[in-house]
């Protein structure tokens, strides 16, 4: 893919376009290698992320391929791939941002989980020092901010650079993992205490 | 994921696919479908319900002449909704404000004519809503038959393409249909002539935005990382 050259026809891309419409693979993959790198710096223009230009382009192709009998022979085929390189974009935005909302919502519903009681007990005992350190570092920090320092999601949020729901999330599910890993923990110590010694 | 990989699995993809496409036609050619479309409804028209009842007072010209415009400005906005299955195609927004200010135009232009030969007094009631229907049932099959072509393509911007879609069906069906209405009266015509186009109109746009909700839902998870 790297070898394009930057100074190619447009009546080359017109060609390689109308035999692609009549079935020619090899069309296709000249097609890719000329263009795709045009594509690239355009999506890569648009989302300041390389690695979801390179997706987007992608899917661009895909897009023309399933639209390839939407170009019209004889016109320019660079502002027919671009446009639809715009809309694969957008569309990819718009799902995105309708993604972040469903969850958003998800995470508005949650309910807010009480600090069990035992927590307070079990604070100085290293069962509850290990059972926060098998965490996640983003949902130990989030559920140490929240809980023991007692910071809100939104001011979490701001420290952390993420969006409260997410913060909201990364301590419901702190608290989740810990409240498992201590009821399994004590669970076992119980077991042990009752096992007759040899 | 590498450049090379990614290529690979598009040309996967694309290899199992690979078969031959015939490219649209021209906006212009397409449009041309309009032609059998006003046949037909135009024959409904003269042969069912028959030319209006002045139409001798009136003269040709006034009878004739604003619907063939109309007729033609249909053709011209079945043009614009068509031209959009190509991705890369726009149309400018002095087309956008010029149709409707050409069909409300034509449609008020051409009553105003009719009416300075003829002036017969309002119906009223259910007798002037039936225009509405007809012309609302007259354009219904140019909706769905542009709606359908416009469906063969791949508009970037669906509610707008299905919008002027709906519009066009509309103005068609209106067109024509002023040839029998011997209403002339501004607002019987504003009412239920060009409420009937804006419901056309209307019935366009949401099919477009169903069809552009449809596509989101379907866009592939693979796209968003």
């Amino acid at each position: 893919m790297s070898s394009v050259t930057e100074s190619v026809s447009s009546q080359t891309l017109v060609e390689l376009m109308v035999a692609y419409q009549s079935g020619e693979l090899e069309a296709f993959e000249n097609l890719y290698g000329l263009l795709s790198p045009k594509l690239f710096g355009y999506l890569s223009s648009l989302t300041w992320d390389p690695g979801r230009a390179e997706d987007l382009v992608q899917e661009t192709f895909l897009q023309i391929h399933r639209s390839r009998h939407t170009y019209i022979p004889q016109r320019p085929v660079q502002p027919w791939a671009f446009a639809i390189a715009r809309h694969v974009y957008l569309m990819d935005r718009r799902a995105r941002a309708r993604r972040r909302r469903i969850e958003s919502e998800q995470l508005d519903e949650l309910v807010e989980i009480p600090v069990p009681s035992f927590m307070a007990q079990l604070g100085t005992r290293s069962e509850l020092q290990r059972a926060l350190a098998g965490l996640a570092d983003d949902r130990r920090e989030a559920v140490l901010l929240h809980h023991v320092w007692g910071f809100s999601f939104g001011e979490i949020g701001a420290m952390l650079g993420i969006r409260a729901g997410t913060a909201k999330l990364r301590a419901h599910r702190a608290i989740h993992a810990l409240r498992e890993n201590l009821s399994v923990g004590t669970a076992t110590e119980k077991e042990e205490e009752t096992r007759e010694p040899r | 994921m590498s450049r090379d990989s990614g290529f690979e699995r598009v040309r996967r993809e694309v290899a199992s696919n690979l078969v031959p496409v015939t490219p649209l036609r021209s906006p212009w050619k397409t449009a041309l479908v309009a032609l059998p479309l006003v046949v037909a409804t135009l024959s409904l028209v003269l042969v069912y319900f028959g030319l209006r009842s002045d139409a001798e007072a009136i003269g040709p010209w006034p009878l004739w002449g604003p619907a063939t415009l109309m007729i033609l400005a249909a053709y011209g906005a079945l043009v614009m909704a068509l031209a959009q299955r190509s991705p890369e195609t726009t149309v400018s927004w002095v087309w956008w404000t010029a149709l409707p200010v050409a069909v409300v135009g034509l449609q008020l232009g051409g009553a105003y004519w009719t009416y300075l030969q003829s002036q017969p007094p309002l119906a009223g009631g259910q007798s002037e809503a039936m225009c509405f229907w007809r012309v609302s049932l007259l354009g219904l099959p140019s909706v769905l038959i542009v709606l359908w072509l416009l469906s063969r393509g791949f508009p970037l911007r669906p509610k707008v393409a299905a919008l002027t879609a709906g519009t066009a069906g509309g103005v068609l069906a209106e067109g024509i249909y002023r040839l029998h209405c011997g209403l002339s009266h501004p607002s019987h015509i504003v009412t239920w002539h060009t409420g009937a186009v804006l419901v056309m109109g209307l019935l366009g746009l949401l099919t477009g935005l169903w069809w552009e909700r449809r596509r989101l839902d379907a866009w592939p998870e693979r796209a968003q990382g």
